[in-house]
């Protein structure tokens, strides 16, 4: 039975012309159907690309932004630490102490140039009870660059009546100030006081304005006592002052103006 | 959707078998044109990747099955005479006798005849295919065949 009911529906088949109609029938279907869409066209492949680029650089830049390299330490008695990123604007700011809360309580110079952010400061009053007369400004940098930052700064504070010091820091000197609770910039200061007199303490110098630092650190130079042994002086800091210390009767003892009118002692 | 190439494949491989189930269930040419022209048209937009020929043609045979029950309870079918039917279909007269006796079977007796006999699906296979129970597959292929040899001989 098997044989015969194979041999019967062997004899049962498709005519070919039932298959060409068939084929004709989808062919024609297949003309009328819409092309599919690609998933993504070329266009909004491009488009999508564009936008993950601009994500990506976006996600970039802002972390860029928010990304500090360089810091500037300003003390005159307030001290105030700005973090700055590298597009040279001030991201943060740090008082060191109360003197310092009370002026940045009512001042905010984030997102401005540094530059920009250290005139604000100084113009903005808050400063004015301790920019008297024998006042100095302490600007401790530390930066790849921290020649161009004082470039910038001495551009910006050109005939201002008070003495600038400049003060090149490193890391070190950052993080060991940070663990007294300090500014890099008054430590680097005390670092040195140090080197001419290794019986002040870090908490002497803490109360210690900018200016009365000064004042004891020229004292030293100038009768050339050194109650240090071997009065080596530190070699964690060097400092470039600004004649104006002079011209306020704040003379420092080295006297030697390098090219900028400055007396230098900058150590490298 | 599958190319051009693909769906002429399948059709040449796999006309004959879709004939040949249309031939169980429907009773005129037009039915038939229309069950031939869906079925393809599936496996030309939506059928799935197969695995290999014995998959692709299970698919076919499944699909054909239901669409060919699917017709028929849709609408009342204009019907023509059995006789008509293997006269269209060029059956030699030496083969009539058998394919009348299947095609005069009740339907479960005819698909599992034909799955059974003809594309040579055993009784597991077939209880996939029509999602039937197994052993009602057995039940129904000795009663076919019973009904058979009786409509043969008779």
């Amino acid at each position: 039975m098997k044989e015969k009911i194979i041999s019967a529906f062997d004899a049962v088949t498709a005519d070919e012309a039932l298959k060409e109609k068939t084929k004709e029938y989808l062919a024609a279907k297949r003309r009328r159907a819409p092309k599919r869409r690609p998933l993504l066209s070329w266009k909004n492949a491009v488009a999508f690309a564009a936008c993950l680029l601009m994500v990506t650089v976006g996600a970039t830049g802002v972390k860029a932004y928010y990304t500090e390299t360089a810091y500037l330490s300003i003390d005159i008695n307030p001290s105030i630490e700005l973090g700055i990123n590298r597009f040279g604007v001030v991201i943060s700011q740090t008082a060191y102490n109360e003197d310092a809360q009370a002026v940045l309580d009512g001042l905010n110079v984030r997102n401005k140039r540094y530059a920009k952010a250290v005139e604000l400061l100084l113009e903005s009053g808050a400063l004015d009870d301790y920019l008297s007369e024998g006042a100095a400004v302490d600007f401790s940098v530390i930066s790849d660059d921290a020649a161009a930052v004082f470039v910038a700064l001495q551009e910006t504070l050109s005939g201002a009546p008070y003495a600038f010091i400049y003060t090149e820091c490193t890391m070190q000197t950052k993080n060991e100030a940070h663990a007294y609770g300090m500014s890099f910039g008054k430590y680097a200061l005390y670092q040195e006081l140090y080197s001419y007199d290794n019986s002040i303490t870090v908490e002497d110098c803490r109360d210690m304005s900018v200016g009365e630092i000064m004042r004891t650190l020229n004292a030293h130079k100038k009768s050339g006592e050194s109650q240090n042994n071997g009065g080596s002086q530190n070699e964690n800091t060097g400092t470039q002052q600004n004649g104006t210390l002079e011209d306020n009767g704040n003379q420092n003892g080295n006297g030697n103006n390098d090219n900028n009118g400055h007396n230098g002692n900058k150590k490298k | 959707m599958r190319d051009v190439s693909e769906t002429n494949r399948a059709i040449d491989l796999y006309a004959d078998t879709v004939k040949r189930i249309c031939f169980l269930y429907l009773k005129n040419k037009e039915d038939t044109e229309d069950i031939f022209q869906n079925i393809f048209l599936k496996y030309m937009t939506h059928a799935p990747n197969f695995k290999n020929e014995t998959h692709e043609k299970a698919w076919f045979v499944r699909v054909t099955l239901n669409s060919c029950k699917d017709l028929l309870k849709s609408a009342r079918r204009k019907n023509i005479p059995l006789t008509d039917m293997l006269e269209a279909a060029d059956v030699p007269p030496e083969d009539t006798g058998i394919l009348q006796a299947v095609l005069e079977l009740e339907e479960n007796y005819r698909n599992v005849v034909y799955l059974h006999y003809y594309e040579g699906y055993t009784a597991e296979e077939i209880s996939k295919l029509t999602k039937t129970n197994k052993n009602t597959v057995y039940t129904l292929l000795a009663r076919a065949r019973a009904q058979l040899k009786e409509k043969l001989t008779g």
